[in-house]
C-alpha cells in the first residue's frame, strides 16, 4: 500500500521547484479560444476575458511582444488539473498544445507592430526606404485579419453552446407540432381539453425539469473545480511548507549580520591599504577582496549548520566577478569612469570612452591606461602633442584636413612581444603635451579642428569644451 | 541502508507510531560550502596579491604577457571549472536527498 502510493505521489513531487512556483501563482488556464490564457488570466483578475484579449490585441498591434508572452504563458502556466505543457514536454510527453505554442513562437518574430514604430516612421533619410511599401503589405494584412477575426467571433458567437441553451430554454408558446385537432363531438372535446392539459402539463413539468438538471449539472461542474482547485493550493502549500521544513533558509538577521560585516571588513581593508605603504594602490582590490572574504566564510558557516543561504552565495559570487577584472587595473594611477576632456594625470579607465581636447597652452603628460574603449583626441588649431600608444588590439586613427580619416601618422612603429608600438607626433605647434596611452582593445582617433566657420583657436580666450567638428561632416573631405 | 530495509520489511510501522509526519534533518549544504570555499580562497589569494609588491609585479607582468589565445585559454578553464564545480555539488546533493529518503529532484 504505501508503495503505490509513493508511486502516486511522485511526478509532483520530482516537478522542478520552477514549474511548482508557476502553480503556487494560481493563475490557470481554462478553455478559452487558443490557449486559455487570456480566460485564466480574467479570471484570476475577475474581469472579462475580452478585456484581456482586447489588451493583447492591442499590445500586439503596437509592437509589443504580446505573442510571445502568450505563447510562453501557454508553454508554462498550468492548466485546472496543474498540467504544465513544458513540463510535459521535458517528461518526453508530446501534447498537441506544443505546436500550438511552436506556431505562435514562430509567429512572434514577425514584424508585428513594426508598422506603427519604426517602420511606419518615413524619416528623412537620404537614401531610398523601402519601407514604404513595406507599410502598404502590412496595413494591407492586417485589415485581412481584423476582417478575418471579426467574421470568426460572429460565427464562434453563433454556435456559443451557452446561447444556443439559452435559446433553446426560451419558453414557447406555439403548441408542439404534430397535436389533434380539436375534435367537434362536446364529449370528445372535454376528454380532448383533459388530454391536453396532462400533455401540456407532463411537457412543462418535462422542460422544468431538464433546466433544473442542467442548473444543477452547471452548478456541480463549478464547484468540483472549485474544489479541485483549492486541493490543488492546498496540496501546493503543503508542499513548499514540507520543502521549507526540510530545507530552513538562514533567519534574514544572520545574513545581514554577514553582509554587515562584510562591509565594515571592505572599509577596514581599504583603510588598512591606503595607509600600509606595502598595499599602496590597491584600495580597491583589497576592500573587494575583504568583502569577499568575510562573505564567503559566512557562506561555509551557513552551509556547515544546514542552512539555505542563496543570497549569500550570489553576494558572494557578485563581488568575486568584480574582483578579478581589478587585478587587471593599473594600481599606480587614479581610476576613472568614462571621461570627457581628461587633463594632465596618470588614469586608469578599465571599459569606456574618453576625450581628450588638446590645446596650443597644454603641457605635460597625460597618462591613460584603458582597458577595453575608444579614446578620441581632439586637436584645437595650432596645438600639438607628442603621442605615444602600446596596445594589444586597437585601431589608431588620424582624420587629416582635407584628407579625411586615414592611419597617416599613427603607423605602428613596433612591436613588443604581443604589443604594438605606436609613436607619433600630431597637430602643429609644438609638442609640449605628450599623451601616453596603454589600450588593450579598442580605437583611438585624432581628429582636427577643421569648420573652416569656427574661427582659429584664440589662446586668450576662454577654452571651450565643446568638442570640434570630424572633418566628414566637412566639405573638405568629400 | 539497513534502515531502509527494515523500513520495507514492516510498511505500517512508522505511521503507527508517529502521528505526524517526522521532519528528516536538514542536509549539509554542499553548494554553499562549496561556493563559500571558492570565494574565500579568491579573497585571501587577492589580498596575498595585494600585500606583496613584488608578487603584484609578478602578476602585472604575467597580465601584460596574456595573448588573445591565452587569454581564451583561461576562459574556457574558468567556464569548464564551474561547469565542474556545479556538477559535482549537484552529484553530491542527489547522493544525499537519496540517502535521506527525500525525493530527488
Amino acid at each position: 500500500m504505501p508503495d503505490t502510493q509513493l508511486e502516486d505521489d511522485a511526478p509532483p513531487v520530482q516537478s522542478n521547484r520552477f514549474f511548482g512556483w508557476m502553480r503556487e501563482l494560481d493563475v490557470q488556464r481554462r478553455p478559452g479560444w487558443i490557449g486559455g490564457v487570456a480566460t485564466g488570466l480574467a479570471a484570476r483578475l475577475g474581469i472579462d476575458p475580452l478585456i484581456v484579449r482586447g489588451i493583447l490585441v492591442v499590445v500586439a498591434i503596437l509592437g509589443g511582444p504580446a505573442v510571445f508572452l502568450y505563447a510562453a504563458a501557454w508553454a508554462l502556466l498550468p492548466d485546472e488539473r496543474g498540467v504544465i505543457h513544458l513540463e510535459e514536454l521535458f517528461r518526453g510527453r508530446f501534447s498537441s498544445a506544443i505546436a500550438g505554442v511552436g506556431a505562435l513562437l514562430i509567429l512572434s518574430f514577425l514584424p508585428f507592430g513594426s508598422a506603427f514604430s519604426n517602420g511606419g516612421y518615413v524619416s528623412g533619410f537620404s537614401f531610398p526606404d523601402p519601407r514604404p511599401l513595406f507599410v502598404v503589405l502590412w496595413v494591407l494584412l492586417l485589415i485581412g485579419i481584423a476582417v478575418w477575426f471579426v467574421v470568426w467571433i460572429a460565427r464562434r458567437a453563433a454556435r456559443d453552446p451557452q446561447a444556443a441553451a439559452q435559446t433553446a430554454a426560451q419558453p414557447t408558446d406555439v403548441p408542439p407540432p404534430g397535436q389533434p385537432v380539436a375534435p367537434e363531438n362536446p364529449d370528445d372535446f372535454a376528454a380532448w381539453r383533459e388530454q391536453q392539459e396532462a400533455v401540456k402539463a407532463e411537457t412543462e413539468e418535462f422542460r422544468l425539469a431538464a433546466a433544473a438538471t442542467a442548473a444543477e449539472t452547471a452548478a456541480e461542474r463549478a464547484r468540483e473545480q472549485r474544489a479541485l482547485w483549492e486541493a490543488g493550493v492546498a496540496e501546493r502549500a503543503a508542499r513548499r511548507q514540507a520543502r521549507r521544513l526540510a530545507n530552513p533558509r538562514l533567519a534574514a538577521s544572520w545574513v545581514f549580520v554577514i553582509l554587515g560585516a562584510g562591509l565594515v571588513a571592505s572599509a577596514i581593508g581599504a583603510l588598512v591599504a591606503s595607509v600600509t605603504p606595502s598595499f599602496t594602490g590597491t584600495l580597491l582590490f583589497a576592500g573587494l577582496a575583504s568583502a569577499a572574504l568575510v562573505v564567503g566564510i559566512g557562506t561555509i558557516v551557513a552551509g556547515l549548520a544546514r542552512r539555505r543561504s542563496g543570497f549569500l552565495s550570489f553576494v558572494g559570487i557578485v563581488l568575486v566577478v568584480f574582483l578579478v577584472p581589478t587585478a587587471f587595473v593599473p594600481n599606480d594611477r587614479q581610476l576613472i569612469g568614462s571621461h570627457y576632456d581628461l587633463g594632465t594625470g596618470d588614469y586608469a579607465q578599465l571599459v569606456g570612452s574618453t576625450s581628450i581636447h588638446v590645446t596650443s597652452d597644454m603641457a605635460g603628460v597625460i597618462d591613460l591606461w584603458q582597458g577595453a574603449g575608444t579614446v578620441s583626441i581632439f586637436m584645437q588649431d595650432g596645438s600639438g602633442a607628442h603621442f605615444e600608444a602600446q596596445t594589444l588590439s586597437s585601431s589608431m586613427y588620424e582624420e587629416r584636413p582635407g584628407e579625411g580619416p586615414g592611419t597617416y601618422g599613427m603607423t605602428r612603429t613596433g612591436t613588443e612581444g604581443n604589443v604594438n608600438m605606436y609613436s607619433a607626433d600630431v597637430g602643429q605647434g609644438g609638442q609640449d603635451l605628450t599623451i601616453r596611452l596603454w589600450q588593450g582593445a579598442g580605437s583611438t582617433y585624432v581628429m582636427y579642428n577643421l569648420d573652416p566657420d569656427i574661427p582659429d583657436y584664440d589662446p586668450t580666450s576662454e577654452p571651450t569644451d565643446a568638442p570640434t567638428p570630424t572633418p566628414t561632416a566637412t566639405e573638405d573631405s568629400e | 541502508m539497513s534502515d531502509e530495509t527494515i523500513e520495507l520489511q514492516v510498511p505500517d510501522a512508522p505511521a503507527a507510531t508517529s502521528p505526524s509526519p517526522s521532519v528528516p534533518r536538514p542536509r549539509l549544504r554542499v553548494g554553499a560550502i562549496v561556493w563559500g570555499l571558492i570565494v574565500t580562497a579568491v579573497a585571501s589569494t587577492s589580498l596575498y596579491v595585494a600585500a606583496n609588491p613584488p608578487v603584484r609585479a609578478e602578476l602585472a607582468d604575467w597580465i601584460g604577457g596574456l595573448t588573445p589565445v591565452s587569454l581564451g585559454l583561461i576562459a574556457i578553464l574558468a567556464l569548464g571549472a564551474i561547469v565542474l564545480v556545479a556538477s559535482l555539488v549537484s552529484v553530491i546533493m542527489r547522493a544525499q536527498l537519496r540517502r535521506g529518503g527525500q525525493p530527488v529532484g
